[in-house]
Parts: C-alpha cells; structure tokens; sequence
C-alpha cells in the first residue's frame, strides 16, 4: 500500500470491524480510516479514523449523503468489506439483502474511486457449504447446498466479488470460526459457538451431529485482525481468495468436546457434582428429528437451545478442512502468527463460562428457583419481592449469601448483609455485579 | 459364593379395564400439549383406574401366584416398589397413624407370604421395578437360604393430576415378578443405575432432564453391555419403557440398535405404565413369540430422581 493509502472500512462496528480499525490505525502506511457504521455506534478513539453513518444496504452511495459520498470515493484507496449480517438464522431475504446487495453496492461504489487500488472482501469458509473434503482457496463454485442463509448469501456475495474481479482489483478472505481473544477468550459479540458451550455448561446440549474425527477450524479473533491488515496492505495480491482459518492445527470434534469438559472442570471445580454427560455425536436425521421434537413440544428454553445449534452444529456432519497455502504463505512472509487452536479454545471456554461474564441474575434466580424455594413456590420472576411475599427468611439469605460467594465468586461485605440488597433476584444481581 | 444364575422366572400385570384416548384426556385438561402431538409421539390412549394402587398390586400379585403356582410361604422378600408418594400408603382418611399402613405389609398378609420379609423401594421413579429386581438379586446372591424374591411395582395417579409428564402420556397400572435362583428364563446378565442428583427437581430441570436423558441413556447402556462383553449387535430385542415412539427413534440410533429390535407394540395402546413398562413388555413379548430362549435383551428404563437404569437379560 502506498504512503498515503485512505480505508474505508464497512461494517466498522462489527466484530472483526471494530478491532480491525485500531489495529490498522496503528500502520505507518495508513494516512487515514473511514469507518463506516449502521445500526452499532462505531467507536473511534484514534485521530487518524472518521466515522461516517452509513448503509451498504441503501445504494451504491452505502447510504451516505451524497457530499460524503463523493468525499470518501475521492479520496480512498482501499476498501475493506466487512460489512455483513453474520446471523445464522436471518431469514434468506434478509441475509440477501445485507450479504449479496450490500457487496454489490461496494463493488459499485468501487467503480466510482478513481484512486482505488484494492478492495479486500470479507467472507466466510463456509461458502463451501454442504461440500466435504479438502476445499481449496480457488473453489467456489458447488451444487452441496448450504447449512444457513449466511454461508448462502456469502457464497452468493463471493459469486457477484469473483464476476468483479474482472475489472476491480479485489481479493476474498474467508474467515473461519472467529473465537475470542487469544490471551483472554474475550469478544465483544458472542456467536453461536459461545452460546453453545454454555448450553453444554447448563446441560441443554444433548447431542451435536457429526464423528469425533471431525475436523473443526476456527481461530482466534486477533489473529484474523493482524491477519486481514497484513493482506489488506502489504500482503494484498488482487485476484486472490485466502482461507484465513487454522490450517493443519485443526482440533478433531470429539476432542474438542473433551477440552471443553475439561475446561469447565478447571476453571468451574463445582460443575463436577452436576455430572452432566458429554454431548453424544449423532448423525445428522437423529439429530434434526431431535430438534423437530423440541420445536414441536419442547419449551422455550430447550427450543432456544436447540434453535441456536441447528443453524451451524449440521454444519459438523459435513466434514472438511479448509487448505490454506496461499493465506499461510502470505501471512508467513508477514510475521503474522497465531496462537495454537487448543489453546485459543480453551481460553474461550474459560472466558464464556467465567462468573463475571454469566447471566448473573438467571443465576440466582435459578438458584432461588430449584435450590432455595425447592420448586414448591409459585412462579416467582427476577423481580418478585422475595422477603415481602414471604418466600425468603434470614436462614435463607444465608444460603444465597453462600451460594453468591462460593459459586459467583464474589464476597460479601457484613456492611452489604441487608435486607434491601436482598429484595430481589434483580436487586441482588445489581447489588454483588462482580467487579473486575 | 454360591454363583447360581438369577433370573425373572415369572411375570404378571394389571393393568386397569378402563381407557381413556387422548382426545378424551384433553378435553378433560389432563394434557399439556396438543392431542395431534402427543399422537404424532406414538401416543393413543392410556388406562385409567378406579381403584388404588394396592388394590391393582393385589391383583397383580394374585396372578403372579396362581398362574404360576407360587407357594406363598416359599417367598422369602416381597419388595414394593412405587413411584409417587401416593402408593406407599393404603388409602384411608390421612390421619398420622394411617401414614404407616403400608401397601407391602398388607400384601404380604392377603396373600400369605408369611416368610417373605417386606421393604418398600422408593424415589427411584420409573425406575422402581428395575432397581427392585436389582435388590432382589443382591439379596438372593447374599443371602445363601433365600431362593425367590417378589419384586411388585404399582402405580394410579390421583384422578386430578395432569396425565402428561414431559410429553408422555401415563397409564395406571401393576406388575409383579419372581426372581429366583436357577430361574428357567430372563436370567440377569448384568445391571446399572446412574443416579444424578443435579435433576433432583424435576419441574425446575425439566429441560435439563430432558436434554440429559439422551446422552447418559446412551452411556449406561454402553457400561451394561460391556459389562457383559456385549455389543448391541448382540441384543436380540430392546424391551422399553413405554416413552414415546419418538424418543426411540432418537435413542436407538444412539444405541446402535435398528428400529426393528425394539418392542415398542405397546407404547400406543398401554402408554407409559411408570415403573413397570419393560416387564409389561417383556412378558407380552414372550406372549407375542418375539422372544426365543436364549436372546439377550436389553431393558432401559428413566426414572425421575434422575435416574438411569439398564438391565440385559438372556431369556
């Protein structure tokens, strides 16, 4: 990239977006960023970055006024895609309408950026669908279907990004599973992978489709941050479409299931007495006929449970593993390195099952629900007045006292041991938050 | 030690005249999802009983003992097991003294077991019977004089609870079996209960159990068998407990039993009978020809609790 390279950056408040413009702020050959925000407030600590508001979905002008628009198209060099509705249950039109229009939109604006000099798109690995196997980087093109309306639409959106690269200098990074942080687990948005791990830490994930050898790729999201500024400058290669994924450090399924276990064993001593069972791997009708039943009479609990893991965990009986030369090349060349899978995964865990990053209030009022009140009271909500309906006493504000500090980890001053921060399950929730 | 082989030498049931199809239960409100559903489940009606359920005991075990001419003073233990509160007391107008009138002292007595020491076995759930038979053993294999035990299970839910529990439908009904030394069919192979205490409350777990049931159905099945040396391919026949048609169909799998060795003819017809679904099944499958001498057979069972029984026998 040249001295003077001018970013737009789309989907700037996204979860790649948002690391993604700090980490390029820092460059030297970056003169200046345009993030571009929708829906989440884009936040921009550094001068170099000017947040815009604007839509891919609009227009080819990404929704911006029409003076921003010839501004940010007069001066940019590079765009960089990121830009999507990474839901797994968008419906079809929806996810269409952000990952297809949207890209289409961007390749338009692109045509009208008289210094532009490359257009970095964001995918995903998952464009390869239903496929199995070993999927190259130049692969497309495939008849196998598609698990979600994302990978859909992203492969739909790779389909409109390869027809451009006839006249535009573009490439493709397809990311695999982000992750959190790979020293902390941290993410400011959790995915569906999070919320299943804690559907397996509550016992709600019975059983998961696919065999324990398996491959899964994901990666931590630091790595595809430093990744994507390393192939959006010195890396770039117009044409190219790089697997930005694990490699060959793939973890096998059913030993990613016992890392998990494992993990909570660690990092959560008191989850052992619960004794919950390792979730069984099951071909894919057993289980979609599992998740049909829940839909049919399951309640909104388990149906959330499973609703969340239908929309990616089929995705597991489709074995494959994403070749990487070309990523892996590049980002060698770069000094770009990343963390081992296991350990990424297993920091995940640690972070997504930590007591200062769980629903505390579910928590207690699931104690006060099945341990305190022995599911003889009547239905009771976060903000029923426990002492005033007479469903708690003095004994047993001991016992939430024992519960908060020995399984949310937080101690209790004497000074806070007072009937009004113990009203409610709310009242306590905000009232013994842990502080970190 | 004496190693002789222990065995279900003899089985009979009772199960109430009347039934009630789900159409019936629901117009009553007696269910708690849709008659369609519940259908679709492999649900079609239950029966339904009058009387309670140390009168169905009573008659479970009179059959038991006249069709297969049981002296009664040859039985060493009769152990009662029930799985709700209610069929551990006689019925009567609930004073405190009535609290001990005991459902299995008063058998013992109508029927003369006038040797067989009496226990009752309580807060296993659906698995009761199961884990009845497993006492029995231990105690026949313990006890060098006692040769038969009668193990007895019964049930009738009081005429106002709901008749759905977790999307099975629940038949009142008894059955009463004699396990013995040296006995001719059903020999035990081996046993195992997992008990988990985490779903203790059943209303309040309720998701959790129903998401637990699947994964830990298919480990206590796996330790039975190995225990054993077995594999499935080696179960001639699953004789279940009477959940729904379609939880087997998401089990079996699991298992790695083929839909075809499972006897699910009465899941439709007698619905889910507690605790004495799989010996109901066992003894219509030998009725019914679907079981030769020699067959192993995988019995599976869930009780609330929780918990998780597995017993294979060779018939």
């Amino acid at each position: 990239m040249s001295p003077r390279s001018f970013v737009l950056v789309t989907g700037a408040a996204g979860t790649i977006g948002q690391p993604l413009l700090s980490t390029l702020a820092s460059m030297p050959s970056i003169e200046g960023i345009v993030a571009l925000g929708h829906v989440t407030p884009v936040v921009a600590r550094e001068p170099s970055v000017r947040v815009v508001a604007g839509d891919v979905t609009q227009n080819e002008h990404l929704g911006l006024d029409p003076a921003d628009a010839e501004a940010v198209s007069s001066r940019i060099t590079a765009i960089i895609h990121a830009a999507a509705n990474t839901r797994f249950d968008a419906p079809l039109s929806e996810a269409r309408t952000a990952n297809v229009d949207g890209t289409r939109h961007v390749i338009e604006f692109a045509r009208r950026c008289p210094r532009l000099n490359r257009i970095v798109a964001l995918s995903s690995t998952h464009v390869a669908g239903r496929r199995t196997g070993t999927i190259l980087e130049d692969d497309l093109e495939h008849d196998a279907g598609f698990v979600n309306t994302y990978e859909a639409t992203k492969y739909e959106a790779e389909r409109e990004l390869r027809a451009a690269m006839r006249d535009l200098p573009i490439a493709v990074a397809r990311i695999s599973t982000v992750l959190g942080d790979s020293c902390s687990g941290d993410i400011a948005r959790r995915s569906a992978i999070h919320q299943a791990v804690r559907f397996m830490y509550a016992s709600l994930a019975p059983m998961v489709p696919g065999d324990a050898d398996s491959p899964v790729d994901f990666i931590a999201l630091d790595h595809a941050v430093r990744a994507i500024a390393f192939l959006a400058t010195d890396g770039f290669e117009a044409g190219a479409t790089w697997h930005l994924g694990a490699g060959i450090d793939t973890v096998p399924f059913g030993e990613l299931l016992d890392l998990t276990l494992q993990a909570f064993l660690q990092h959560r001593p008191s989850w052992r007495k619960r004794a919950i069972e390792r979730p069984a791997l099951v071909d894919l009708p057993t289980f979609e006929l599992f998740c049909k039943s829940v839909d049919q009479l399951g309640d909104s609990t388990l149906r959330a449970s499973t609703a969340v893991m239908s929309h990616f965990a089929p995705q597991l009986a489709f074995p494959k593993s994403f070749d990487d030369c070309r990523c892996r090349e590049a980002l060698v060349r770069g000094g770009v390195t990343r963390s081992p899978s296991r350990e990424t995964w297993a920091r995940m865990v640690k972070y997504v099952i930590q007591p200062e990053n769980t629903d505390l209030e579910a928590r207690i009022l699931d104690f006060v629900r099945t341990s305190l009140l022995g599911g003889r009271a009547g239905p009771i909500d976060a903000g029923t007045y426990l002492f005033d309906e007479g469903l708690i006493d003095s004994l047993k504000i001991l016992q939430l006292i024992a519960f908060i500090e020995t399984e949310i980890g937080h101690t209790i001053p004497d000074a806070d041991v007072v009937m009004e921060n113990f009203r409610s399950v709310r009242t306590m929730a905000q009232r013994f938050t842990v502080r970190t | 030690m004496d190693v002789s082989p222990i065995g279900i030498s003899a089985i009979a049931y009772a199960l109430p005249e009347r039934t009630v199809d789900l159409r019936t239960l629901h117009e009553c409100g007696l269910l708690d999802s849709p008659v369609d559903a519940l259908a679709e489940f492999g649900f079609r009606c239950i029966h339904v009983s009058d009387r309670p359920a140390d009168e169905l005991a009573l008659t479970a075990l009179r059959r038991l003992i006249d069709e297969h001419a049981i002296d009664p003073e040859s039985v060493d233990a009769l152990l009662y097991a029930g799985a709700i509160p209610e069929s551990h007391r006689v019925a009567g107008d609930g004073g405190t003294l009535e609290g001990f009138s005991y459902p299995v002292a008063r058998l013992q007595y109508e029927c003369g077991l006038i040797n067989a020491a009496t226990i009752g076995v309580a807060q296993a759930g659906c698995t009761g019977l199961m884990s009845a038979v497993a006492l029995a053993a231990s105690h026949l294999r313990a006890t060098p004089d006692a040769r038969r035990v009668i193990c007895l299970s019964a049930d009738v839910l009081p005429a106002d609870r709901k008749r759905e529990i977790i999307y099975n439908v629940i038949s009142d009904g008894a059955c009463a079996l004699l396990v013995e030394r040296d006995a001719p069919r059903n020999r035990i192979m081996a046993h195992r209960h997992v008990a988990k205490g985490y779903y203790w409350n059943s209303p309040a777990r309720k998701n959790e159990i129903v998401a637990a049931y699947f994964p830990t159905a298919r480990t206590i099945v796996r330790d039975t068998l190995t225990r054993c040396g077995y594999t499935a391919d080696d179960i001639a026949l699953v004789v279940p407990h009477n959940v729904s048609q379609r939880s087997w169909q998401i089990l079996l799998p699991l298992l790695g039993v083929p839909p075809e060795r499972l006897f699910a003819d009465n899941i439709a017809a007698k619905g889910h009978v507690i605790a004495a679904d799989n010996f109901i099944n066992l003894r219509d499958a030998w009725d019914r020809g679907r079981v030769a001498a020699g067959d192993r057979l995988l019995l599976f069972n869930f009780g609330f609790g929780a918990n998780w029984a597995c017993l294979i026998l060779q018939a």
